[in-house]
């Protein structure tokens, strides 16, 4: 129930042996293999480099078939569009895998498909542009090699503005006396035009037009008609969508055929690479290679087991970590508290010599999420939809332990749920009675109790958090810290519960837990013991904290005035004289700020009514919608009434559940990281990533015969 | 106002940005750029880059124009990108018009030179190519009016007046096409790229000895730095001229000796711009992302340009790690 | 007591206090969801299996505008307007404090709906970069949803609080 226990792994082979050694340790999947230390160079030799290269050259190509062919794929996997598609086979079809004659013959067939199909597509653009250029100029019977002019005539083709025409037109009468112009009909906001003359006067024309917004059209790549240029594309059209018909269906079929098999190469050769790879964190000398790396001591076996085959050429040895190294954290906790490590996992696993937060925080977050979406019927929906998915549907390993998760909250909810009487929020007079004899308040009459609750569990998972830390402090010998930072605090907060739960003694505890407090947060009982005064210098000092003690408990207890004025003397006396006194009296202040420092806690013991307002929120919510069936039942008769009644409330509690577990994952996660693992922890442990096979969507299912599963990371 | 601006920005930009958040991860890693260089030859580059989104473009390339057509490509879906991402029209002009400029510069010094024009154009711009070589009078306005003012007069024009006056053009449309994307951002990316242009045309001015009115006539209007300012510094030294901007404007902070360094002006600027660039990834939403994206896009190719064809024609890879290293530190 | 308070009847500042609590959260709401569906869409346009991921980001402003529906429940509830038959006696001036109750809601629910909305377009880029982060992605927007339920609370407090006095 911690942080798994890790053994440091050294084994030397001879250098010969190590492809088997590697082959080995890549089965056996149970060591993470770390950075050779002592600096010897890595066995990457040239002719490991050239295999790298290679396999970099097949997973591009793989990689691009398999990208290629899944853009035709179409998986009939239920909610496939928001589960990526998993593709299982077993550990050996997969080591198999490798590029053949009939992989490149693949390649070159997607290569020339891709290829072929985007041509085609510029084609076509191209085309349908050219047609709506044409289309004003359809009814010229004027075949387009014909367009510049004969012998005598010139002509000018190309658009104007529409608004502009009749300005353009006089612009031209003006400037030339035989001009013709021949408008063809709108081109979006312009018209086009045929503007003919006579030869003679080509270059009145040409700088009359320039001079407006004239803009000349042509197609120089053209020369007949221009119905018949337009008939002519379209016919081109077609057999261009003909053809990509043909290429999609081809590539459908190549991608019924092959998508499967393309993916699962792409991920094999990936892997390949990464076993040889992993060589550059490997030491090497003339003639042996060094390998260290981390296992999990539970899996000691599995690694001895894995390497029995090349027991003669490798020598392996296991050591405790040292205090300084830094090994992988892999969490081990029981079975039902697995789930629970999806939120630590979250956050950053934790250092290997810290506290695993998974089972401090397992509870109250099945309690928050209970709170948070208190419903019975809410609650078992959520852990049937849970379970569904988990079992049903096609996901990753890392999904269906977050399933689990989810099925705890849904089992939180119902427990939730018969305490405050919600089920499907339907209202209570509705709800049959033997129900809601387990219920124990309704939140809706008794809001100040909700809240109540929520601050009094916030008070709790913060001092978990307070006691955590201190125990890790004494733990490593820190005591003294542990005094001054964690139990003052707990000794503040435990004087306070006290003097507001004994009303007649609450000035007493207040006080009295105060002055404890800042003594013990400034650390002023250290002070004469750390300062290198002459022994009347400490012996004032004493007398002053002995003095602020008499104070703190005459001002509890109600003692004669006469400490107090005591106490004033002699913090003036040794704030002048003393340096022990100087130092005790600036410790004591210290401890006043630190104790100032404190009141942080009080707005995170608030933010825990936000489990209140969402458990309310949800509840109301579900209220409306139950309300809304009803109105549609009265408003459209019992029978149709009935079936519209039913799909309302069914669609709005659907809606009220989704967004209530948004909620009610989100809020209790934060509480967890922002107000309860900033009292005690730091995280940023680096996973366990043992060396074996990662693969995205393919899915391996161990060899026949080998049944140690153990956990998928 | 402010308060709507941030409300109305997310809401306009949100799709682009969300696109550009997926495709800034697929942007070559630093390793790649190691690989690159590390390849021996242009071959061993391509397939570096094949599972890069560059591999399609580049399947074919075999020669250096191979490259630019593939990179061009890039470019151009890249441009493709910025339409489909439902940016406004101003900021796609800001990125693709400078293309139209360089394309007209193209024409007129082809003209000037009585060289054909057809392999100096690019297809990135707003105008397609074929207008852009085909009759003066179908231009589009704005390239109109400069393409008149330089070929009516049929005077002499000289190469460097061409450049000037296409440059002063293209500033100046930036400038209006980031005024009216109501974009901050890019307003201050218009802005900077002129206030290093200016320093740049300044101290090359300088160092040729011009006279101070020449060298004012190349300076362009919508930097931060007022154009007076700047030619308040043109008669001391150089070296001076260096000193005094590294003490303010946009290129504090930046030692003297680079800035006087004209040979690796180009560099320096780049960095500046960059440096801009830089406090775009950190604006959740807002066109700062996108547009910021676009430039390191635009630099990404420069870079694989620069990597690519210097392979393949045989530049030392020392040589082309120095290129690499001042590009990218 | 006066029927009316200010020229406007008790049952008309309840109800224009119910109202406003629901179009607050609305427009936030609707505005927050904008936001980050926007993005969420591009994103999913480059990269369709975070679908899953960036969906439960986008419903997260939703909150608000159901906050404002259970004010306005929590108002025709509580004051005996919900389904009844005959107009209920509201004085004007309990009206107004039902107004006043409504406002945390109906100003802090819009405010926080659009924050949340823009907090949630930073975590989608989390999510887009990797894929891994999905659950840190949830907290930061949650943060902010924290005042949005502060406000919800306070309103009930005080809508309780003044069933308690005036209702009996």
């Amino acid at each position: 129930m911690a942080v798994a226990r890790m053994l440091k792994v050294t084994a030397i082979s001879h250098a010969l042996a190590s492809e088997a050694l590697v082959d080995s340790l890549r089965k056996a999947g149970v060591l993470d293999i770390a950075q050779d230390a002592n600096e010897l160079p890595a066995p990457v030799s040239a002719d490991v480099e050239a295999r790298i290269a290679t396999l970099d050259e097949q997973i591009a190509d793989a990689q691009f078939v398999a990208e290629f062919l899944g853009r035709y794929h179409t998986s009939d996997a239920p909610f496939a569009s928001f589960i990526s598609e998993k593709f299982h086979m077993s550990e050996d079809e997969f080591y198999a895998l490798a590029p053949d004659e009939e992989f490149s013959d693949l390649y070159r067939e997607c290569v020339f498909l891709s290829d072929r199909l985007a041509s085609i597509e510029r084609h076509c653009e191209r085309l349908r542009a050219l047609i709506t250029d044409l289309r004003p100029w359809e009814p010229l019977h004027l075949q387009i090699s014909q367009w510049r002019g004969s012998e005598h005539v010139v002509l000018f083709t190309g658009t104007v503005p529409a608004s502009e025409g009749e300005a353009i037109r006089a612009r031209l009468r003006e400037a030339v006396v035989e001009v013709s112009v021949e408008e063809l009909g709108p081109v979006g906001s312009r018209s086009a035009w045929v503007v003919m003359a006579h030869r003679d006067q080509v270059d009145e024309v040409r700088s009359t037009l320039h001079l407006t917004n004239f803009t000349e059209v042509g197609f120089p790549e053209l020369s007949d008609y221009p119905a018949e240029e337009i008939s002519i594309a379209e016919e081109r059209l077609v057999e261009l969508d003909a053809e990509e018909q043909r290429m999609l269906e081809r590539a459908k079929e190549l991608s019924e055929e092959r998508h499967e098999h393309s993916v699962g190469l792409a991920e094999a050769l990936v892997s390949a690479r990464d076993i040889l790879l992993v060589r550059e964190r490997f030491g090497s000398t003339e003639r042996t290679i060094v390998i260290t790396g981390w296992v999990m001591a539970a899996r000691r076996a599995k690694l001895e087991a894995a390497l029995e085959p090349v027991r003669f050429d490798v020598d392996l040895t296991f050591e405790e970590p040292d205090p300084d190294d830094h090994p992988p954290i892999e969490l081990d906790n029981p079975k039902w508290l697995r789930p629970f490590e999806v939120l630590t996992d979250l956050y950053g696993r934790p250092q290997y010599h810290e506290v695993d937060p998974t089972p401090l925080m397992a509870g109250f977050f099945f309690i928050f999420f209970g709170m948070a979406l208190a419903d019975v019927g809410y609650g078992i929906a959520l852990m049937i939809i849970a379970q569904l998915i988990k079992r049903k549907l096609d996901v990753g390993p890392g999904v269906k332990k977050f399933m689990e998760l989810l099925t705890y909250g849904g089992a939180a909810s119902v427990l939730l749920g018969v305490v405050t009487g919600s089920y499907f929020a339907v209202s209570t007079d509705l709800v049959p009675s033997f129900l809601l004899s387990f219920k124990l308040f309704d939140p809706l009459e008794d809001i100040m109790l909700f809240l109540v609750i929520s601050i009094a569990l916030g008070v709790v998972h913060i001092l978990v958090g307070i006691v955590t830390r201190a125990v890790m402090q004494i733990k490593v010998g820190d005591w003294r810290d542990a005094v001054a930072g964690e139990i003052s605090t707990i000794v503040l907060l435990a004087a306070i519960a006290a003097g507001a739960l004994l009303t007649g003694t609450m000035s007493a505890f207040i006080i009295g837990g105060l002055g404890l407090t800042l003594l013990l947060k400034g650390r002023v009982l250290e002070v004469p013991s750390k300062v290198e005064a002459p022994a009347w210098d400490k012996a004032l000092g004493w007398a002053w904290i002995i003095s602020a003690v008499a104070f703190f408990a005459a001002a509890a207890l109600g003692g004669p005035s006469i400490v107090s004025q005591v106490f004033l003397g002699l913090t003036a006396a040794s704030m002048f004289v003393s340096k022990t006194g100087r130092k005790a009296v600036l410790a004591l202040l210290l401890g006043a700020y630190d104790t100032y420092g404190m009141s942080g806690l009080i707005s995170d013991f608030l933010s825990y009514t936000r489990l209140a307002a969402l458990g309310l929120a949800g509840m109301l919510v579900g209220q409306v919608a139950n309300q809304l069936g009803f109105i549609v039942m009265e408003l459209m008769g019992p029978v149709v009434g009935l079936v519209f009644a039913v799909l309302v409330v069914l669609i709005l509690h659907v809606i009220n559940l989704a967004i209530n577990l948004l909620g009610a994952f989100v809020h209790p996660t934060r509480l967890q990281f922002v107000e309860f693992f900033s009292k005690f922890y730091e995280g940023g442990g680096r996973n366990y990533a043992p060396l074996g096979p990662k693969t995205k969507s393919v899915v391996l299912h161990p060899r026949v015969g080998s049944q140690e599963g153990g956990k998928t990371t | 106002m402010l308060f709507r601006k941030s409300v109305t920005e997310p809401i306009r930009y949100g799709y682009a940005v969300g696109r550009v958040r997926v495709l800034e991860g697929r942007m070559l890693s630093g390793g790649t750029y190691e690989r690159l260089l590390d390849a021996p030859t242009f071959g061993e580059q391509k397939r570096v880059l094949s599972d890069s989104p560059y591999g399609r473009f580049l399947e074919e390339a075999e020669t250096v124009e191979g490259i630019e057509r593939g990179l061009g490509l890039a470019l151009d879906e890249l441009y493709g990108f910025l339409v489909t991402a439902n940016l406004p029209s101003p900021v796609i002009r800001f990125f693709r018009v400078r293309y139209d400029y360089a394309n007209l510069e193209a024409r007129l010094k082809a003209e000037l030179l009585g060289v054909p024009v057809e392999d100096l154009l690019v297809g990135l711009g707003t105008v397609p190519i074929e207008v852009v070589k085909g009759s003066a009078a179908q231009l589009p306005k704005f390239l109109r009016d400069i393409y008149m003012s330089l070929s009516a007069e049929d005077c002499a024009v000289s190469e460097e007046q061409i450049t000037g006056v296409v440059d002063h053009a293209l500033f100046e449309d930036l400038n209006t096409a980031a005024k009216s994307s109501k974009s901050r951002f890019l307003t201050g990316l218009a802005a900077l790229m002129v206030d290093l242009a200016n320093v740049k045309a300044l101290l090359r001015a300088r160092s040729k000895n011009w006279r101070a009115p020449d060298a004012e006539a190349l300076l362009l209007d919508g930097g931060n730095t007022p154009l007076a300012e700047l030619m308040k510094l043109y008669p001391v030294p150089i070296t001076e001229i260096a000193e005094l901007l590294s003490k303010r404007g946009p290129l504090k902070g930046v030692p003297a000796d680079r800035i006087a360094d004209l040979g690796n002006y180009d560099v320096l600027a780049d960095d500046l711009i960059v440096r801009y660039l830089k406090r775009a990834r950190m604006v959740a939403a807002g066109p700062e992302p996108v547009i910021g994206y676009v430039m390191a896009r635009q630099a990404e190719v420069m870079m694989l340009r620069m990597l690519l064809i210097g392979r393949l024609s045989g530049v030392p890879t020392e040589v082309l790690r120095r290129r690499l290293r001042e590009r990218y530190e | 007591m006066n029927e009316v308070f200010w020229g406007m009847s008790g049952m008309t500042w309840a109800l224009m206090g119910a109202g406003f609590a629901v179009i607050g959260g609305g427009i936030g709401s609707a505005i927050g969801i904008t936001t980050i569906s926007n993005t969420a869409s591009g994103i999913v346009t480059e990269d369709s299996e975070k679908f899953g991921r960036v969906l439960p980001l986008a419903a997260m402003p939703g909150t608000q505008g159901i906050y404002g529906l259970i004010t306005a429940i929590l108002v025709l509830q509580f004051f005996e307007i919900l389904l009844q038959e005959t107009a209920p006696t509201i004085p004007g001036e309990l009206g107004f404090k039902i107004f006043l109750s409504c406002l945390p809601v109906a100003v802090l629910c819009l405010v926080t709906a659009i924050y949340q909305g823009m907090t949630a377009v930073g975590a989608a880029g989390m999510i887009a970069r990797r894929s891994e982060d999905s659950g840190k992605a949830l907290i930061f927007p949650a943060l902010v949803e924290t005042y949005a339920v502060f406000s919800l609370i306070a309103t009930i407090l005080m809508l309780f609080s003044l069933r308690n006095m005036y209702m009996g």
